[in-house]
């Protein structure tokens, strides 16, 4: 048998095939992203993002394909760790009346939001924070993974930062480690397609400098970059 | 037919109504229902299958059939289950009247023409009550009270004419009629014996010689006097009781007659074109006070698998304080069915749900409170900038604030900023407000960087305490 029959009949196929033709990927409205995942999210399946600590600009990597996305259809927001804040998310374009927050008491209910909402079809985007009790199982996420084929869904699982070493069924896994205020760095661990690339920081839109505060431009020079430390009591602070 | 028509009425008689109905919606149990004196007045089919007949004491029944169910008669439950059987008949029926106490009245003539004749009226009718699995027979009559008389006495005659019925009238017995016994004693007594005889006397003498009530009988019998009754009007919601034969001690157990109750409910509202927001279930019980249980629908609905399965969500994740007697399920709620337009080509999702029929299987599920729908307030003050609520609210229209910088994430409550080193990255954004309702602020807000980088969005009181808001993600 030839190796160009077995490439023809699909049972063998190249490693550097790159598909960037957008059928089968999400663009994530970042350039530097897209690259990195050759050519945005995985369409209808499982992306994880690996970060400790919050802050650090998981929201602003997702709000561009969340802005995208629900202008048609919800977005579920399954137990976030705080309130998605309705007036940033509305100055990043998404639709608010498209947003669910779900909040399950335990983790098998907050699996069976899960895997209803992917399933339903009705939720095109699914941000999930699964692991405050205990950790998500491998067997899990496949299930999560088949359920955002099913119903032509995304799910992006936000994971803490130390099941980088576990392995994982989903079709994209992200670490993230903020920089500054307006880049993040971004190792991708698995991607569909091609070997994981080397770590990259892209940057985001900066909070500091956004345009509805350009009034404080004048003022900035007298307080900004200062450093302000506790315990408060004791200590004036900010002169 | 012409509306000069005579009137002509059928009489629906269910001798064993009570017993039936439990029995069939308990897997055909063999049933006996009692009078006051404990003795058998209704049997079903497969008690009577063991030779139980009506009439006989409690005792020689169970005797007969040691694992007989023994109910007494409940009048208020037979009326329940005739309003159902008298829905039923309302589809070929217009003027329906209950006024007997195990039977419905129910005019013909006046449908004939519509459902083209009398034989093929009487078809459907009957097919429709046959699908109920009580059994009846019926009787036709030129008044209400010789169509009762008929039925009563076990005849059967739904399509005779008026002259075999009359015959048939005249020669039943006076024990057959519906009279006390010592009315039926008097009568025999002076040597009456058919109802022939009877209207043979003249009314005067039937006056004259014994009390009014027997001449107030023959007067509507003959149609002299008219019966009082009401015409039935089908209930503007959907109420359905459902008597439990052995007490129900797990919710498992009420799914089954659920879902034969919440298929009739998607029947009658398929039929009316309405659908329901909610459906009430009452539970009754022994000595606890009723469990009432509302399946709340994010979108109206009419279909029963929608139902059921928010039924099954929600029963699992309830606990019964007593066992249950008695399930009355409700549907008040009813709003004007409207076909959402669907694509015949893209869908080809099969488990595929709406976002309403999504937020309704949530919410029965994980509770009203956990499913929550975001929606901007114009409140200057961060915290009341936001709401989060079960149904989904109108888009505001107000305009968007023109502020500064707003994080992702924002804390239920703000904390305390932790004994860190934190760089301030803007300058102050002072919110002063809230003068009008007595939760006035004072803030300067920045934007503040830690030392691993993370944002937050921290504020400074006048009294120079530190407090962190929220993060930006």
């Amino acid at each position: 048998m030839s190796l160009q029959s077995l490439l023809n009949t699909g049972r063998l196929w190249r490693g550097a095939n790159q598909r960037t033709d957008g059928q089968h990927t999400l663009s994530s409205g970042i350039q530097a992203l897209d690259q990195l995942l050759l050519g945005g999210w995985p369409k209808a399946q499982v992306s994880e993002l690996l970060y400790s600590g919050q802050g650090i600009g998981e929201l602003r990597l997702l709000l561009p394909s969340l802005a995208a996305l629900s202008q048609q259809s919800h977005t579920a927001w399954i137990n976030p760790p705080f309130v998605p804040y309705p007036p940033a998310l509305q100055d990043a374009g998404l639709a608010l009346k498209h947003q669910l927050v779900v909040s399950p008491a335990d983790h098998k209910q907050a699996l069976w939001a899960t895997e209803q909402t992917l399933k339903s079809g009705s939720c095109m985007a699914v941000i999930a924070w699964l692991e405050q009790q205990q950790e998500v199982a491998s067997r899990d996420i496949r299930r999560l993974q088949l359920a955002a084929e099913q119903g032509q869904s995304q799910l992006w699982l936000m994971r803490p930062e130390q099941v980088a070493q576990q392995s994982s069924p989903s079709a994209c896994r992200l670490v993230l480690t903020a920089i500054s205020s307006h880049s993040i760095h971004v190792h991708c661990l698995k991607r569909r397609g091609s070997w994981a690339p080397p770590p990259i920081s892209i940057s985001l839109p900066d909070v500091s400098r956004s345009e509805q505060a350009h009034w404080f431009r004048a003022t900035e020079q007298q307080c900004s970059g200062q450093l302000i430390q506790g315990p408060w009591q004791q200590r004036q602070s900010a002169h | 037919m012409s509306p000069t028509t005579p009137p002509v009425w059928l009489y629906l008689h269910f001798p064993h109504l009570q017993a039936d109905q439990l029995s069939q919606q308990d897997d055909n149990a063999a049933v006996a229902v009692l009078d006051q004196h404990k003795r058998v007045i209704q049997v079903c089919q497969q008690a009577e299958a063991q030779g139980i007949q009506p009439g006989m004491p409690f005792t020689t029944a169970l005797q007969l059939y040691p694992e007989l169910q023994l109910q007494v008669q409940k009048p208020q439950y037979q009326q329940q289950l005739l309003i159902q059987l008298a829905e039923t008949c309302y589809q070929y029926c217009a003027q329906i009247a209950l006024a007997f106490e195990q039977g419905l009245l129910v005019e013909v003539a006046s449908m004939w023409r519509l459902f083209t004749g009398r034989a093929s009226h009487w078809q459907l009718l009957e097919q429709s009550l046959l699908e109920q699995k009580i059994r009846f027979h019926a009787a036709a009559g030129h008044t209400p009270v010789a169509a009762y008389t008929l039925a009563q006495a076990g005849i059967a005659m739904p399509l005779a004419a008026t002259a075999e019925l009359q015959q048939q009238l005249l020669q039943l017995p006076v024990a057959a009629l519906p009279l006390t016994l010592r009315q039926q004693q008097k009568l025999t007594d002076v040597g009456i014996k058919q109802l022939g005889q009877m209207l043979a006397i003249p009314m005067a003498d039937w006056k004259c010689r014994f009390n009014g009530e027997i001449a107030l009988w023959l007067a509507q019998l003959t149609g002299d006097q008219p019966l009082a009754y009401q015409w039935f009007e089908p209930p503007a919601c959907f109420t359905r009781h459902w008597h439990c034969l052995h007490e129900i001690q797990h919710t498992n157990g009420l799914l089954f007659p659920l879902q034969r109750i919440l298929g009739e409910l998607s029947q009658y509202l398929r039929q009316r074109q309405l659908a329901t927001v909610s459906v009430e279930l009452a539970l009754e019980h022994r000595e606890h006070p009723t469990t009432q249980v509302t399946l709340r629908l994010a979108q109206p609905e009419h279909l029963a698998g929608e139902f059921i399965q928010l039924a099954r969500l929600r029963l699992q994740s309830l606990v019964l304080p007593e066992p249950v007697m008695v399930m009355i399920v409700k549907a008040a709620e009813l709003v004007p069915q409207q076909q959402l337009p669907t694509d015949l080509f893209a869908n080809t999702n099969s488990q595929a749900l709406n976002a309403g029929q999504l937020i309704s299987r949530l919410q029965s599920r994980l509770g009203q409170a956990q499913v929550l729908q975001l929606a901007a307030c114009p409140d200057p003050r961060p915290e009341n900038a936001y709401r989060l609520s079960a149904e989904s609210a109108p888009e505001p229209t107000a305009a968007r604030a023109d502020h500064g910088a707003r994080p992702c994430w924002l804390l239920p409550q703000p904390k305390p900023l932790p004994a860190a080193p934190w760089e301030l990255k803007t300058a102050p954004e002072r919110i002063v407000t809230g003068w009008w309702d007595n939760q006035p602020i004072q803030r300067d807000y920045f934007v503040a960087e830690d030392q691993q980088g993370q944002q937050c969005w921290v504020y400074r009181t006048p009294k120079n305490e530190w407090f962190i808001h929220g993060w930006f993600g």
